[in-house]
């Protein structure tokens, strides 16, 4: 027990590490090319000079809606893998993220574009997808695939009112291409802030649940075995998964694939334990997607990609490697 | 002691278990035996609170657990289910995780309580396995796992469901053992086995199930005296004395 310890210390280091290079990054890399002495300096510095401004209003909040959206995701995406007992569950594959996007474009639709209003609908539009896939699997006692493929289902079917409400609605032309395959060129911080908040409060909340979300795993018998409600306990970690990925559509659009990717990049390295598996996928969820924003950023200069294509791109490919690569994979199925 | 006073409890609306009255002695093994789908997992169920019970009560060491916590229930009696999952996780981890009823929010585990998941796996002679994946153990050493997992629960209570489903001939005479030494250290020890001749070498008292209705509770014994194995099997098991002590076996 004490090795598994001793590794994951040597990888919280690293992802730290990781994540430091790429806030750094980051703020320094773009159109205007900044050292990080120059960065740190305008950041702190008082002013409206054209370099101080990039810094402050663009690059800085960038950066930070990068963070919180590969923090939430992953974290989520963990979750529900596990909650689920199914490997191939994320935000984006059982249209949770479908969810929280019809949630916003309601929003939008109904005159609200900023503030807690769009985080709280996007928070409800992926718990009410949540319990549908659940009452399904509940009620027919649907197999891990089966479940899946709903979720799929539902994914198109949300997917297709939200573009309705779009096309019918034309206030809601604000929610542009980007947000329907994510990205960060827009981000605002009237829809950042509250969403960061309710994302840093379900990650806190998280950490003191490592236990459970593993007793969870044994099955209904064993947990219940041991004391824990696993009805109770299932439905709250759905509501957290629920609620950071809301909050993370909320502001980066529909970005697919990281909840999937990251969460099995960590499990591979780090095993499946959830005091490992959570604090990991936070870090390199962060780290991930800053650097593929740096990426998308820098690759077409000086036009940019939505990072949610590069990391469909970069994504697809890598999940097949994984599949490939994972010794009897196919039970996770 | 466990006390089951006319139980009754089933699925839904569909009641499986009626009227079903026994008690497991502190310090002994109590066995329930029967055919396949007379109700006896769904009776283990529905004592660890797995399944609400539609009549009758319960009482652990004097105590109803209707008036115990779900926590306070997890600590009378430690359960190991049949049907589990296996858990991408490690053993070691596993077996702590017995512990998580003894905690409190926010759940974190102590030095005590990895000493006592450390002797549980010493105790099965599995102690070097902590480290492994449960994916990677054969389904016989998973099963100690388990089993160590609910012996680190240290309840006076243990419950275990076919045990020994997945171990090999050497590891049932050994889980015999470790079943019996759990009582003498004056645990309540209830087991459902459908191998009946390891039942009746093992247990001080033996409950005999059909359709959902406890038909007879005594001893090994008086069991076999009776002829309802027969009766229920329709197989007759013959018992013998010799230099190591009572025997069973199969008449064919």
């Amino acid at each position: 027990m004490q090795s598994n310890s001793r590794r994951f210390r040597l990888l919280f280091i690293g992802a730290v590490l990781l994540c430091f290079a790429a806030v750094v990054l980051s703020l320094c890399l773009g159109s205007i090319n900044f050292t990080p002495a120059q960065a740190v300096g305008g950041l702190l510095q008082k002013g409206e000079k054209t370099g101080i401004n990039i810094l402050r209003y663009a690059r800085l909040p960038r950066t930070a809606a990068c963070l919180a959206s590969g923090t939430a995701l992953s974290v989520s995406g963990a979750i529900l893998q596990n909650v689920l007992s199914n490997k191939l569950a994320s935000p984006g594959i059982i249209g949770v993220n479908a969810g929280a996007g019809l949630g916003v474009t309601i929003c939008c639709a109904l005159g609200n574009y900023y503030g807690l209003a769009v985080s709280l609908s996007a928070f409800l539009g992926s718990l009410i997808t949540v319990t549908l896939i659940c009452v399904f699997s509940g009620k027919t006692g649907a197999s891990r695939t089966t479940v899946i493929l709903c979720g799929v289902a539902l994914n198109s079917i949300l997917s297709a009112v939200s573009e309705s409400v779009t096309v019918l609605n034309p206030d809601t032309a604000v929610l542009t291409a980007e947000f329907r395959v994510g990205g960060f060129s827009a981000v605002s911080t009237g829809r950042l802030l509250p969403a960061s908040v309710l994302i840093l409060a379900a990650l806190l909340l998280c950490c003191t649940l490592f236990n459970e979300l593993d007793v969870l795993t044994l099955g209904d018998e064993s947990a219940q075995s041991v004391g824990l409600p696993a009805p109770a306990y299932r439905a709250l970690f759905l509501v957290l998964a629920a609620l950071l990925a809301g909050c993370a559509v909320s502001f980066a659009g529909l970005l697919g694939f990281i909840g999937l990717i990251v969460p099995h990049l960590v499990r591979k390295i780090a095993g499946n334990e959830s005091r490992h598996l959570l604090p990991l996928c936070a870090l390199f969820g962060a780290a991930f997607v800053t650097l593929c924003d740096l990426a998308a950023r820098l690759v077409f200069l000086p036009y940019e990609l939505p990072v949610g294509i590069l990391m469909s791109v970069v994504g697809g490919p890598v999940f097949v490697w994984l599949l490939l690569r994972m010794k009897g994979g196919h039970r996770d199925a | 002691m466990l006390e089951v006073r006319h139980l009754s409890a089933g699925y839904g609306k569909t009641e499986i278990l009626h009227d079903i009255s026994f008690t497991a002695e502190t310090g002994a093994v109590t066995t329930i035996i029967g055919c396949n789908g007379c109700g006896k997992s769904t009776l283990l169920r529905a004592i660890c609170g797995v399944i609400p019970a539609s009549a009758g009560g319960i009482r652990m060491d004097g105590d109803s657990v209707s008036a115990l916590t779900r926590t306070g229930r997890a600590r009378r009696a430690a359960f190991l289910a049949q049907g589990k999952n296996t858990p991408d996780i490690t053993a070691g981890r596993m077996v702590l995780h017995g512990r998580f009823p003894h905690l409190s929010y926010p759940r974190k585990y102590k030095k005590a309580d990895y000493e006592i998941a450390e002797a549980a796996m010493a105790r099965l002679g599995i102690a070097h396995l902590a480290d492994r994946p449960m994916a990677e153990l054969s389904g016989g050493t998973r099963q100690k796992v388990y089993i160590a997992m609910a012996l680190a629960q240290c309840a006076p209570i243990i419950i275990m469901d076919e045990p020994t489903s997945w171990l090999d001939i050497g590891q049932q005479l050994r889980f015999a053992e470790i079943a019996r030494g759990l009582a003498d250290d004056r645990k309540t020890v209830l087991l459902v086995l459908h191998d009946l001749l390891l039942a009746l070498k093992i247990s001080d008292s033996i409950c005999v199930m059909e359709n959902g209705r406890l038909l007879i509770q005594d001893t090994p014994a008086a069991i076999l005296q009776s002829g309802i194995i027969s009766q229920i099997y329709g197989v007759e098991v013959c018992r013998l004395q010799t230099e190591c002590g009572i025997q069973y076996y199969y008449r064919m």
